[in-house]
């Protein structure tokens, strides 16, 4: 979502704080109380990607990192600007029960948050409205959704592609070594496409590629292969689309412009990728991924 | 709004007298996050890296087919040693969630600081020798915990998120000065300063140079001496 966590290259900031901060049991945080909320993110996202999920049951919501991050970038930017980091985490987790909370089946209800000041009402009201908002917009790659906000795309739906995740990710779309663009687009849900790398030329160097989870015994088997979920879909929790993965190297210039830019200075970024294309604006006139 | 301690309290005790969390559970994450997850264990990837250049170079080159193979190294090296300060091995198996290493440890991406083995060339012709690494995460604060523990808090500040990506000679030389160190020599002879924004599930890990009179160090010895900081790309090792 667009928003005041795209800071990436804002100046004026000032000094770096803290940098030699130790790590001991009594410095890990800075307060008690943001180990106790760590903990309960950790409790709270392990359905996700952030912990091992249980075997995808397909009937019900599902939630993880993604989500969370959507939920942190739904503060009010003016609160976000001058926010404690673990504050975003405090909202973000009151936003998460109040999306997600019904699924639990613990009557978890989102007035006894407001009634006991966990979070406003308005906090809430506010990434209702963005959440609403993002139902029905694009999605690189997926197109627009239906009235009920379902993406389809012959592309990274597992659903529909014949082989599911296997194929999608069996063979790499852009070459290694070969130029790519960025596409542009703005979004009310969560991406990791950031606004200083869109639109803009970079070199794929790697293609990470994508792979279905392996079960065992209900124990997930780590292959070393790529098996996360394609953010943009992922982080709304209710369609588990995939897509490959690749690392793009941008020479900084072409992000930050010649001003101060050292030109030893590069920078890797990871693309999923509906994210990219061979062709300048090829996503221009239409919202179909036409880049064949 | 009442101040963020006491909120965060309401809403545990909200969470706890509807059983979706329990205390137990959350002194237990608590107790990981802060004493089993901490940047001994990067440290003693980094040290046996710097021993076993077979084990370094199959972190840093891990086969297309398999481009997280590093993290399953890791794993075998990490369930096998032992560490010298406990006694027992760095990781227990029983401690990773299921997981390969722990949260944030699956897709480890392993780069290196120093002179590359086999340099390359720009698009402009200048050769690079000797490479830099930095991560960063610029919209939240991606980092690979199993390995380091809990990010420090510059990591997830506004500050560093903002710098790292634009100005990263500026914020190399920033730690240096910091730490009461003269850092220009080493930035001049950087050829390519690569900075990694974590904008994926993949999670990048630096191994620092180690400065060359420590090889004569134990095992023990050089884990000490290996910063946070340093696997992260923000600073440099010192005699």
């Amino acid at each position: 979502m667009e928003g005041p966590h795209f800071n990436a290259g804002w100046r004026g900031y000032g000094k770096i704080p803290g940098k030699y901060q130790p790590y001991t049991e009594k410095t890990v945080w800075d307060e008690p109380w943001e180990g106790t909320l760590t903990a309960m993110v950790a409790l709270f996202t392990k359905y996700g990607n952030g912990f091992r999920p249980p075997p995808p049951r397909e009937t019900e919501p599902f939630w993880g990192l993604d989500a969370f991050r959507w939920a942190r970038e739904c503060m009010h930017p003016r609160d976000y600007m001058n926010s404690n980091y673990y504050a975003l985490w405090l909202d973000a987790l009151a936003a998460l029960i109040d999306n997600y909370g019904a699924y639990l089946g613990k009557g978890v209800s989102s007035q006894e948050m407001i009634n006991l000041g966990v979070i406003s009402a308005a906090e809430l009201n506010r990434a209702r409205e963005i959440r609403l908002k993002a139902k029905y917009e694009t999605v690189p790659g997926c197109g627009k959704p239906n009235v009920q906000g379902e993406y389809a795309s012959s592309k990274y739906d597992p659903k529909v592609v014949r082989g599911g995740i296997a194929a999608i990710g069996y063979r790499p779309k852009f070459r290694l070594g070969q130029n790519v663009w960025f596409i542009r687009q703005q979004s009310s849900g969560h991406t990791r496409e950031y606004p200083y790398s869109r639109g803009r030329l970079g070199t794929v160097v790697a293609y990470y590629g994508l792979a279905p989870q392996v079960w065992v015994n209900k124990q997930l088997q780590f292959t070393g292969k790529y098996m996360e979920g394609y953010a943009d879909i992922w982080c709304r929790g209710l369609q588990r689309f995939y897509a490959p993965l690749y690392s793009v190297k941008f020479y900084a210039a072409e992000l930050w412009g010649i001003g101060y830019t050292d030109p030893r200075h590069v920078v890797y970024v990871d693309a999923y990728e509906p994210y990219i294309s061979s062709r300048y604006g090829s996503y221009l006139m239409n919202d179909r991924d036409d880049d064949k | 709004m009442n101040p963020l301690p006491a909120r965060v309290n309401a809403l545990k005790d909200l969470l706890i007298s509807k059983g979706v969390v329990d205390q137990n559970s959350i002194n237990l994450f608590v107790q990981y996050y802060s004493q089993t997850i901490t940047p001994m264990l990067g440290a003693a990837v980094v040290v046996h890296a710097w021993q076993d250049q077979a084990f370094k170079q199959a972190l840093l080159n891990p086969p297309p087919s398999q481009p997280f193979y590093a993290s399953i190294l890791i794993r075998q090296f990490l369930t096998g040693t032992t560490n010298p300060k406990t006694k027992k091995p760095f990781l227990d198996p029983a401690n990773t969630f299921g997981l390969t290493l722990g949260p944030e440890g699956e897709y480890i991406r392993v780069v290196a600081n120093g002179p590359l083995n086999n340099p390359e060339t720009c698009p402009d012709g200048r050769r690079i020798r000797l490479v830099h690494n930095l991560v960063v995460c610029t919209v939240c604060s991606c980092y690979p915990q199993a390995l380091l523990g809990i990010q420090p808090t510059w990591y997830k500040s506004q500050q560093y998120r903002a710098r790292a990506i634009a100005e990263p000679f500026g914020v190399l030389k920033e730690f240096a000065e910091d730490a009461g160190h003269n850092i220009d020599a080493y930035l001049k002879s950087i050829d390519e300063l690569r900075v990694w924004d974590s904008n994926s599930e993949v999670r990048i890990f630096v191994i620092p140079e180690m400065p060359p009179s420590w090889s004569g160090l134990s095992f023990e010895d050089k884990l000490n001496r290996v910063t946070r900081n340093s696997m992260v790309g923000a600073e440099i090792l010192y005699a």
